[in-house]
């Protein structure tokens, strides 16, 4: 190992950082084949990178923060204060005085102008006609948090998008959802708040709801946590097929018939959980729990065995690492898994 | 699963980019210059200090980085992140520090340097508690590193920079990072082997 150069030395350091192409990955692995002892030699490298190697100290940030700004009198009238003491400095010495300090004050007037002007061309531009709808996304494995222009506040799960209609927040707020989110809407009658989503309208005055819906050909499920929503299918007459949904009531809705099926929830962190990082299952088929997986952590899951996708699976997981749920299903599941790259294949444990 | 938040202009906000704040900073904004002076006074601080070895002096050069941040807000370029400009900014005080004649500086710190040191060797040892044997023994190894490849190897592992980023802040070329991070790590790896699982053991054997 001795012998090892230290280019080669980087590149097994790019390895386990994850930042080389995939020729490296294929030659650090063809290397890491051909001896179990340089197996070791990276782990040991892996170990020694993943360790602090120095004594932090304690700073007091805040404590700092305030005497640099009694040191210099920061903050307090703006740039002028300093530049007024510098005026007063160079007044006490120089001769022609006067002009100097006239000087300073036009200076100083010239830069408040000019911050103005700065600040003002900096304002985004409303009236700008190329941003006629925006766009916000949550890709697989990540969830995303907004805050829309009406103080609305929307979490994307993963593997989301959320289209604002142009002139939102104009005299109506409608939006289109793909996937699944959690709706934080701020009270507002004469703009109502309006949620497209597959073929079916969430409608709300003010009010926090979760709403899901994933794949056309599955129902679009909306719960409420407080507050009242209208929900309906927007092919359909309305009068027929819209319903309201009140605290702790799920509703589902058939895409293609529009009929909606209500429920009461007892405990609606299985609904909304995922916001703050639970992942929750309850009696769930382990091919509906694959499918979860896939999007909150962006692998790829499969099975050895049609019939392990029956299995059921109640658990819940809190922000967990990939590895520490995987190790968990495998305990509840009975199952044995191996991990490559982004491929995740679960097959039945030998007992 | 990862999880970030976006403004109403679909930018990136918090840890994952600083352009709201650069922003706010170049307009004369307070909240800006905070937010980016605790975004970063502890890592400038601990960087300036393992040069000077004092929080006192440390604390006085930081402050010269962020005054001269302030005084030239309006110049700043609208970028994702102010970490190399601020790293180089503290590097320049620290030499600058470190070059200083006796006139420049004696008035301002007469002990300063001396006592703070004993003060946080002492504060680092009741630290210690908390960390593990292996830990330690890492602490202690790259303490022992000439300067110039502790300094390298601390901003990477550390701080971490990019190698470009360090061979900015430390005006060396990008190979001499490369070369003396991997230096190092073939010392460390050797040092420490007989503080790892115990085939290590085996491997000292081997290559004697």
């Amino acid at each position: 190992m001795s012998d090892l150069t230290n280019s080669e030395i980087q590149l097994l350091v790019s390895y386990l950082k994850q930042e080389c192409t995939r020729v490296e990955e294929r030659r650090v692995e063809k290397w890491l084949e051909d001896n179990e002892d340089h197996q070791q030699f990276l782990s040991e490298l892996e170990r020694i990178i993943e360790t602090p190697a120095e004594e932090k100290l304690d700073w007091d940030v805040e404590g700092s923060l305030q005497r640099f700004k009694e040191k210099y009198g920061l903050f307090e009238e703006e740039t002028s204060s300093l530049l007024n003491q510098q005026a007063i400095k160079d007044f006490t010495h120089r001769k022609i005085a006067g002009k100097k300090k006239f000087r300073y004050s036009v200076a100083a007037g010239f830069i408040l102008v000019l911050m103005a002007v700065l600040w003002l061309l900096n304002q985004p531009n409303n009236q700008n006609p190329e941003t006629k709808t925006q766009q916000f996304i949550a890709e697989r494995g990540e969830r995303v948090s907004i805050t829309l222009k009406d103080g609305s506040e929307v979490t994307l799960n993963a593997n989301s998008s959320l289209t604002l209609s142009s002139g939102f927040n104009d005299d109506s707020r409608i939006v289109n959802l793909k996937g699944e989110a959690f709706f934080s809407v701020t009270h507002n009658e004469s703009k109502p708040f309006e949620v497209k989503a597959g073929s079916v309208y969430t409608k709300v005055l003010g009010t926090k709801f979760n709403i899901r819906s994933y794949d056309s050909k599955n129902p679009v499920e909306v719960v409420v946590t407080e507050g009242k929503v209208e929900v309906g299918s927007s092919d359909k007459n309305k009068e027929g097929f819209s319903q309201v949904l009140g605290k702790q009531q799920r509703g589902v809705i058939n895409n293609k018939t529009g009929s909606v099926t209500v429920d009461q929830v007892d405990d609606i962190s299985l609904y909304t959980g995922w916001k703050d990082g639970k992942l929750v299952f309850e009696e769930s088929s382990f091919a509906d729990v694959r499918k979860e997986l896939d999007r909150w952590y962006n692998i790829n899951t499969s099975v050895s065995d049609k019939s392990l996708d029956d299995r059921q699976l109640s658990a819940s997981f809190n922000d967990e690492s990939l590895i520490e749920v995987l190790e968990i299903i495998s305990i509840s599941l009975q199952m044995d898994y191996t991990i490559n790259n982004k491929d995740v294949i679960f097959s039945n444990k030998e007992s | 699963m990862s999880s970030k938040k976006l403004n109403n202009d679909n930018t990136e906000s918090e840890s994952t980019s600083e352009r709201k704040w650069i922003a706010l900073l170049k307009e004369g904004e307070e909240r800006g210059f905070d937010k980016i002076y605790e975004l970063y006074f502890s890592r400038l601080s601990q960087f300036v200090y393992r040069y000077v070895h004092s929080k006192d002096i440390a604390e006085d050069l930081i402050h010269n980085v962020f005054l001269s941040l302030w005084k030239n807000r309006k110049n700043i370029q609208l970028r994702d992140s102010l970490r190399p400009y601020l790293y180089q900014a503290a590097r320049n005080q620290a030499m600058k520090y470190m070059n200083r004649s006796k006139k420049d500086f004696v008035e301002d710190y007469p002990l300063g340097a001396i006592k703070d040191r004993e003060q946080e060797l002492e504060l680092a040892k009741l630290d210690s508690r908390d960390r593990s044997e292996f830990q330690e023994k890492v602490i202690e190894a790259v303490d022992k590193l000439p300067d110039k490849r502790r300094q390298i190897y601390l901003l990477s592992r550390e701080d971490g920079l990019t190698y470009k980023e360090i061979s900015q802040v430390l005006s060396i070329s990008i190979k001499t990072v490369e070369t003396q991070i991997s230096r190092t790590l073939r010392f460390l790896r050797e040092h420490l082997s007989d503080y790892m699982p115990a085939i290590g053991l085996i491997l000292a054997s081997i290559f004697k």
